[in-house]
């Protein structure tokens, strides 16, 4: 889609622990209507990079740009351009969902009578049941549920998911997948980490493969199979992850 | 289960958080050697409070009999809050450790895993024998000496005095769980700890001062406590240190092995009235929390309201006021700690008589600054985890400070209302006093609410379990210290404008407090800023 700036750019982006290097020098492209499957064995740095990328934490070095906005220079515009699905959902324990919803529509500045249709919709798509009850009530499927609706009740140009399949149903999850290729239908951006191979390989149109804080392969899933001579993600992801010293397989 | 090896798996816990490594940062940015230095800070401070009493006690000829009653009080005190605290620390930690889960999952029998959690809340069930019982007893001996066998047989009566509220308190814990929904239990507790916050605290400024007080009133204050007090002197543990103390301090070595004698064999009482507790429920316990996780209760449901923000400041608000309304722990704890401020003054009004207008002056600042700390320094850190859609959302960190400046002000000007309303009926001042009076105490609320939104930036801990602890303990004791600071700078420079009026240009009584507090303010609030802006999740 020529002259629409892509959802999310990343150049040469490092996030540093102290000594520990969690992120070096990433750069990655989000094109618009993609989505684009962020994998790694854990502690690669995935969602130290999803953190920054959403301005929960400060690059140590590099630029994001979300929607052609630059976070450093421009964070509430590039903030109002993005959704996050946290590892960790960041819910107000005595709020409703319907509640919170309305709350996340406010700080977002969604009209009210647009905010209100699109509450209903995902609360209603996502069966999130007891939208009344106090969040503290829920069970942990039932906040990732909320979880979601919040970041998608703004419809950002860019979305972002930590593992967001964490607790979900299969209802859930096959909702949440037909949401997320709704989305990527319109030419919106989506950016998943998980690392769930089978997930990726059913939903993702492009894959970034990061291991210890670098990325080590990119593609198309049938780019990355042909270019490692492996048969499945799986074996891709296994061959490039590979310790030094470990065994192939 | 290989309890060396559990043994040195919890040694380098506590290691690592004492001295943590270089990497990734842990969660809270809590610091426990800075907590450790300043819980010793107060330690040596109520050390230094109490030897002063004692020394005025030996002064006036107090016995070591008599004054071991005023000891017995302030251990008795230590006591009750011990019992107190460490349920709610038992409840706590039973509910919600992060290690809990694992530990249930692993091969542990259930006392074992009781041993093991109670020792991690070790630092937290002994604060009150650190800062309190310890620098009292030393206290004592300074001004009354003990023989050497007398401070040797010291740590074992402290150690006895400390294990009979954690027995009887784990033993409460445990029956508690069995019988209430764990976060009605818990809920309860912090309640219940707030209120013997406030009984020792009017206990602490009501009694003891009365007590130091010189002149013929001593001896009989005394003996009028002891002997008030006989019954309670009988059965309580905190009278029986105090006695044995009293007794080695005299020379009278039987005497002080019978009273330490009922405290070994209570505190063992104690011990295994824990320990049957926990071996017989535990079990059925944690079957009840696994089935329900911390936090989750009945549904209740909020009540639909026709309420709807129009603006984001708005909506701010609206979630602010839900979110206290229903937590009735923390509104309970704001609005006690609203009486107990506004009674600070009081307390030296009884030793030495203020004229009403300073008095009243004096109780208002008292609740001014007080408020910035009990309801502003909370504002942020209420919020626990979901702060960080401060960072998160298109929200300008201004409108995110403002929103707490306005929420924290809507909710302590009404209270500082009712307490100048009050303070109008028990002291009939002249009406043209108040004007300046407001405007003094309008101003040091403003100061105080935009420095208690600092604190709440700057030290708020959103992992926080108890209401009185949603700051770190270094910010805790950092916030004191800073209101003791406010409500000294303005009481001064208020008897100052006094002293000094003719000198001064005319009405600054009415217009530089405003003045003062609102520029000062900036101050706190560009640094509460400055501290959002940079705040990581």
């Amino acid at each position: 889609m020529p002259g629409i700036a892509p959802p999310l750019e990343v150049s040469d982006l490092t996030r540093r622990y102290g000594r520990f290097t969690a992120v070096d020098r990433l750069s990655l492209v989000l094109r618009p209507g993609e989505i684009l499957g962020f994998l790694g064995p854990n502690g690669a740095g995935k969602t130290t990079t999803l953190r920054v990328c959403a301005g929960l934490l400060r690059p140590d070095a590099g630029e994001v740009r979300v929607a052609g906005h630059s976070l450093a220079r421009e964070p509430l515009r590039a903030r109002a351009k993005l959704g996050l699905v946290p590892d960790r959902p960041f819910l107000y324990e005595r709020l409703s969902a319907r509640e919170f919803l309305e709350f996340i529509a406010a700080i977002y500045e969604v009209p009210a009578t647009i905010a209100n249709g699109r509450a209903e919709g995902l609360i209603a798509r996502l069966d999130l049941e007891g939208a009344n009850d106090l969040i503290e009530t829920y069970s942990l499927g039932a906040r990732q549920k909320v979880s979601i609706a919040a970041a998608l009740l703004p419809d950002p140009p860019l979305l972002m998911l930590d593992e967001p399949l964490t607790g979900l149903d299969p209802r859930a999850a096959r909702a949440l997948k037909d949401l997320l290729r709704e989305r990527a239908g319109r030419g919106l951006g989506v950016l998943v980490s998980t690392h769930l191979l089978e997930v990726a390989e059913r939903l993702c149109d492009r894959a970034i493969i990061l291991h210890h804080g670098r990325k080590v392969a990119e593609g198309t899933l049938d780019e990355l199979r042909r270019a490692h001579g492996e048969a499945t993600l799986e074996d891709v992801f296994l061959a490039l992850t590979r310790e030094s010293g470990e065994e192939p397989r | 289960m290989n309890v060396a090896g559990v043994a040195r798996a919890r040694a380098r816990v506590v290691r690592n958080t004492l001295l943590p490594r270089r990497g990734r940062p842990g969660r809270g940015g809590r610091h426990p050697l800075l907590a450790a230095v300043l819980a010793l800070l107060v330690a040596v401070l109520v050390g230094a409070a109490l030897s002063a009493l004692f020394e005025t006690l030996a002064g006036a000829g107090a016995t070591a009999a008599r004054a071991a009653g005023t000891l017995a009080l302030v251990l008795l005190a230590s006591l009750a809050g011990l019992l107190v605290f460490d349920l709610h620390d038992a409840v706590s930690t039973l509910l919600l450790d992060p290690d809990l889960e694992l530990l249930r999952r692993a091969p542990v029998p259930g006392i074992a895993l009781l041993g093991l959690k109670l020792a991690d809340a070790l630092p937290r069930t002994s604060l009150l024998l650190v800062v309190v019982a310890i620098p009292a007893v030393v206290a004592f001996g300074l001004h009354y000496p003990l023989p050497a066998w007398g401070w040797i047989t010291l740590p074992l009566q402290l150690a006895a005095l400390w294990a009979i509220p954690l027995g009887a308190g784990t033993a409460a814990a445990v029956y508690l769980l069995r019988r209430l929904p764990a976060r009605r239990a818990r809920e309860a507790l912090g309640l219940i700890s707030t209120l013997t916050l406030v009984a020792l605290w009017l206990a602490n400024a009501f009694l003891l001062p009365r007590l130091a007080e010189p002149g013929p009133g001593l001896a009989p204050a005394l003996d009028g406590g002891r002997d008030g007090l006989a019954l309670l002197a009988a059965v309580s543990p905190a009278h029986w240190l105090a006695n044995a103390v009293a007794a080695a301090t005299a020379g009278q070595p039987l005497a002080a092995a019978v009273a330490t004698a009922w405290l070994i064999v209570v505190a063992a009482a104690a011990v295994a009235l824990a320990a049957w507790t926990g071996a017989r429920h535990l079990g059925e316990v944690q079957a009840r929390l696994a089935a329900a996780p911390a936090g989750r209760g009945r549904a209740p449901r909020a009540t639909r309201s026709a309420r709807r923000p129009r603006t984001m400041l708005g909506a701010l608000l609206l979630r602010d006021a839900r979110l206290l309304l229903r937590d009735w722990t923390v509104l309970g704890d704001v609005l006690t700690a609203a009486v107990l401020w506004t009674l600070l003054p009081v307390v030296g009004a009884t030793l030495h008589a203020a004229p009403p207008a300073l008095l009243a002056r004096a109780m208002l600042l008292a609740l001014t600054v007080g408020l910035g700390y009990e309801v502003a320094a909370r504002a942020l850190p209420f919020e626990r985890e979901a702060a960080a859609w401060q960072r998160l959302a298109p929200v300008p960190v201004g409108r995110w400070i403002a929103a707490k400046l306005i929420g924290a002000s809507a909710v302590a000007a009404p209270l500082m209302g009712l307490a100048a309303g009050t303070l109008a009926l028990v002291f009939p001042l002249p009406a043209g006093t108040w004007p300046r009076l407001v405007s003094l105490a309008l101003s040091a609320l403003w100061l105080s609410i935009a420095l208690g939104v600092w604190t709440g930036a700057r030290f708020g801990d959103p992992t926080w379990t108890s209401p009185r602890a949603m700051l770190t303990l270094a910010g805790r004791i950092s916030a004191s210290g800073l209101l003791l600071a406010q409500a000294a700078i303005w009481f001064w420079l208020s008897a100052l404008a006094d002293i000094r009026e003719a000198a001064l240009p005319a009405g600054i009584g009415l217009w530089g407090p405003p003045l003062v507090g609102s520029l000062v303010s900036l101050l706190p609030i560009r640094a509460a800023m400055g501290r959002l802006s940079k705040l990581e999740s």
